[in-house]
């Protein structure tokens, strides 16, 4: 059994070298260690993964790549050994060379959560889930999901790149029940991000007793209007939108495989000239790293820039097919080392403007205040459907009566064309981990702050 | 591309075991169980009808729950996962499990002891198990052919995978089982196009059996599903409608919704919609959960926690007849498994109860003669993204494909606008279910109808 990175290291070097040197290889060490505690009225769950390790290999043949991944670097060694002679070289596609980087970072924490014993973190969250159900008799149950991790990427190539990355990241979700006046209903928030037991402090009593209120008020609230409203989008909802639109939209293969329907409005507007979005996995947000798994250093990519279309996620293949080398930011990401790599989001957010939310308001005389993004998805002819837990009913510049469950759906682009007026920071964050198609789940963020929109479809979702 | 895995016979599942329970039995822990979980992937990915990746991956994991009675209701539990083989690493996790018991206390129960009896349904297909890569190989070129034929609509992506699982529970009653199974998934996207108009239908899911591919069947209606989203319109005002959902549809509504509530812990904390003996649907419905039906994706002799799976009966002709039990929920209720728990290692390892495979009992007349009977209504083929709040029933989709009926006869092809309900109260407003059922993953279920929901459109 190896244990040291060092051992680590040397082991994936003798992989690395024993790669023909026409072939591209590259090979990962993916570590998580995980720590899972569940809170509700039927008691308190956890689960400790110590670490959850194994290696991924990967090689190009000039066509298409063949991977294979074990958890024993000594049995995938082997597997390397075996199919190396029946690999056939062909140069039809040369990938666009990535310099030679060699790095080694892990991100401290300002509390280290991997000091604080499990009883103490499991003591901690059922105060916080006493303190939610003392807050009001009309909660009916919590359900509280933490989870803290450690994940430690080693990436070698045979271009020479040797990196390593140690992230450690935390989320806690919230989930209220609340029966009141005969309904049942529920309502969600979250903290998270890339850090240590900092971010669990992070929650306030006031965050806290604004979420056992608008639980209540959420139980109580009628549907939302149906039709064509002005809408206020919070920073969650604007935050949801960007993922799903541009977040997932822009992912290069589906460029490459001609399935986008943002092709055609590439360096063309595709929203007002007030939105910027940007993807970057260096904000301290949920979806943070410093290398891809590619080997690729992130830097932060301009996807909509004065409301054009600048810039797509790459990995390196797609970039390579594309003939955009300088657009290789690191985007090239996998679930795990039983998943292959797919370009990717990070943590996409929307840039703030110059408006403050009370001037929003104060110039809609009938729509919407959507708030609390739940989920969202995009749609390859442009569509969007993004649907939040609640909202605000706006009647002459006034916040007026709450409502539940608004989707906002239609097509992207004349949503975000029809933007007039973006608010001043800060950027807010939401954590989640996202999938591409039926799996490959990374974590990313959304982000963003409130966005006024004059012609949105909303109606009850 | 394939390796010689027999070279590694220690490598296994049956000897992993052997080493954890030893090291378990030097802690001197009396009451344990390990689940393990041996799992291959092969996949093919294309990028347009090329092959752009092969893959190949491998993982071994296992979780070691330890438990300590605490007095004579309750017990503490601990719950390790992880992938090490080594006799030290393996024994420290078991002593962090141990120091896990102080923490996590639970109603006491016992562990499932040999000599049940359990059925033995089809779960893998033999001759594939052997050699998948000549298996998918073959199957790719098949699809790719399949593929390249289509002539409304192009493809421009897609994947195709096998994965292998063994899994094996143990424990200290002595009980010992090993069970294999597999499965394929696949996601291909069809574009079609016209006159700077683009629709695409993008299917994806999950196979149980080889003989349930039918890629030669199901690639066509795939890419003429494509071309029909092309001349598709939105809906041309606001109304209440009936709504007839595909079985894709009324799978992901169902699992959500009734799967919750049928629950023992959603009964337990006192959230479920259902009670006992209450008529909770029309008349004519009848759901259940069956473990051992052929072809779905569940299916296997014993669940996580090694009871035996079954069928239950959750809704009889309308009436709220089981609730579905996992070992925890069962001793807290004073009732027995009905083999619900499932361990799921990417949700954080702890057991939740799920429903296994979704049955909806057929109805009497064909879809073709619903359609014929209805003067305005809509038929959803598919919802983008169908996600009901599991507690309170409501949820709202925009339409992705779908087709008016008008006077009897499927009209124009629909996509925009949204459809939007609450699942508990569209049970008790079912109009008709169809013959005709369709497995769909886990699912064995027909087309429903719906009464009255509302489809909002975006045109004023």
């Amino acid at each position: 059994m190896i244990h040291t990175k060092e051992e680590i290291i040397a082991h994936m070097e003798d992989i690395i070298h024993s790669v023909p040197s026409h072939f591209y290889a590259d090979i990962l060490f993916d570590s998580m260690a995980v720590l899972t505690i569940k809170q509700s009225k039927s008691g308190t769950s956890s689960n400790v993964k110590p670490k959850m390790r194994g290696f991924v290999f990967r090689i190009f043949n000039g066509k298409k790549y063949f991977e294979i991944s074990h958890p024993d670097i000594f049995r995938l060694k082997s597997q390397v050994k075996q199919i190396l002679p029946k690999l056939d070289y062909f140069p039809d596609i040369q990938l666009i060379p990535s310099p030679k980087n060699e790095f080694d970072k892990e991100f401290s924490m300002k509390q280290d959560f991997t000091a604080i014993p499990i009883q103490e973190k499991i003591n901690q969250i059922n105060s916080l889930y006493k303190e939610i159900f003392t807050q009001d008799s009309q909660i009916r149950n919590v359900f509280i999901n933490f989870q803290d991790s450690i994940q430690e990427r080693i990436f070698l190539n045979t271009e020479g790149s040797r990196l390593r990355q140690v992230l450690p990241r935390l989320g806690i979700q919230l989930i209220s029940v609340v029966k009141s006046n005969g309904k049942v209903d529920s309502n969600k928030m979250s903290v998270s991000g890339q850090g240590g037991w900092e971010i669990f402090n992070s929650l306030t009593q006031e965050q806290i007793q604004s979420f056992v209120k608008d639980s209540i008020e959420i139980a109580q609230a009628d549907l939302p209007p149906s039709g064509v409203l002005p809408i206020i989008c919070d920073p969650s909802v604007a935050g949801m939108l960007a993922h799903a639109i541009f977040g997932h939209g822009v992912q290069a293969d589906t460029i490459v495989e001609d399935r986008s329907y943002w092709k055609r409005y590439f360096n063309l507007p595709v929203a007002s000239d007030l939105v910027n979005i940007s993807d970057s996995a260096q904000t301290g947000a949920y979806g943070n790293y410093y290398f891809d798994d590619e080997g690729i250093l992130n830097k932060k990519t301009p996807l909509v820039e004065n409301g054009i279309l600048t810039h797509y996620l790459h990995s390196r293949i797609t970039a390579t097919m594309l003939d955009m080398p300088d657009a290789l930011f690191g985007n090239g990401r996998r679930q795990n080392f039983l998943h292959p790599i797919y370009p990717r989001n990070s943590n996409t957010f929307i840039e703030p403007g110059d408006y403050t939310l009370e001037e929003m308001i104060s110039e809609i005389q009938y729509g919407l205040l959507v708030e609390n993004g739940d989920y969202g998805i995009e749609e390859f002819d442009g569509s969007v459907q993004c649907n939040s837990i609640s909202g605000y009913l706006i009647e002459n510049g006034e916040l007026k009566k709450r409502v539940k469950g608004v989707a906002i759906s239609g097509q992207a682009r004349d949503l975000f064309l029809s933007i007039d007026a973006v608010s001043k920071g800060p950027i807010q964050f939401s954590g989640i981990n996202s999938r591409k198609g039926l799996d490959e789940w990374v974590p990313v963020t959304y982000g963003g702050v409130y966005i006024k929109a004059h012609r949105s479809f909303v109606s009850p979702g | 591309m394939n390796y010689d895995d027999k070279s590694y016979p220690l490598y296994s599942i049956e000897n992993l075991a052997q080493v954890i329970e030893r090291e378990i039995k030097k802690a001197n822990i009396t009451k344990w169980d390990i689940y393990l979980y041996h799992e291959r992937i092969n996949g093919i990915h294309y990028r347009k009808t090329d092959i752009e990746e092969q893959t190949n991956y491998c993982n071994l994991s296992y979780f070691i729950r330890v438990f300590q009675d605490i007095d004579a209701n309750s017990m503490g539990v601990g719950s390790i996962n992880l992938n090490a083989t080594s006799p030290s690493q393996i024994q420290k996790a078991i002593q962090q499990a141990k120091a896990l018991t102080q923490f996590n206390i639970e109603p006491k129960y016992d562990l499932v002891s040999p000599g049940k009896s359990y059925a033995d349904p089809i779960t893998y297909d033999k001759n594939i198990w052997e050699d998948p890569v000549s298996f998918l190989e073959s199957k790719g070129k098949e699809i790719q052919q399949n593929l390249r034929e289509i002539i409304p609509a192009k493809t421009t992506s897609g994947h195709f995978r096998y994965f292998r699982k063994q899994k094996m529970l143990i424990n200290s009653n002595g009980f010992k089982k090993l069970k294999k199974s597999s499965n394929f998934s696949y996601e291909f996207s069809f574009k079609a196009e016209k006159e700077g108009k683009i629709a695409e239908y993008w299917p994806r899911g999950y196979v149980k059996l080889a003989r349930d591919l039918n890629f030669d069947q199901l690639v066509p209606e795939w890419a003429t599903r494509a071309k029909d989203a092309l001349n598709a319109q939105p809906p041309q005002k606001n109304e209440m409608i009936d709504v007839i959902f595909a079985p894709e549809l009324v799978r992901k509504g169902l699992l959500t919704t009734v799967g919750y509530a049928a629950s023992a812990r959603a009964f337990y904390e006192k959230l479920s919609k259902f009670h006992c003996q209450k008529q909770v649907a029309v008349n004519f419905f009848t759901l259940i959960d069956d473990g051992l039906i052929e072809g779905g994706l569940n299916t296997s002799a014993w669940d996580s926690e090694g009871n035996p799976k079954q069928r239950t009966v959750i809704i009889n002709k309308g009436i709220m007849e089981h609730y579905l039990f996992d070992q925890k929920y069962a001793t807290l209720l004073n009732r027995k498994s009905t083999g619900n728990a499932q361990l799921k290692p990417k949700r954080g390892g702890s057991i939740s109860i799920e429903i296994n495979n979704l049955v909806v009992e057929p109805g009497k007349r064909q879809l073709r003669e619903i359609v014929e009977d209805c003067r305005r209504a809509i038929l959803v083929i598919n919802f983008p993204w169908l996600h009901p709040n599991a507690i309170s029933g409501d949820f709202g989709a925009s339409i992705d494909n779908a087709y008016m009926i008008e006077n009897g006869q499927l009209t124009t092809p629909i996509r925009g606008g949204i459809i939007s309900g609450n699942f508990y109260e569209m049970l008790n407003n079912i109009d008709e279910v169809s013959k005709e059922t369709r497995l769909v993953m886990n699912a064995k279920v027909p087309y429903i109808k719906f009464k009255g929901l509302r489809l909002s459109s975006e045109i004023l």
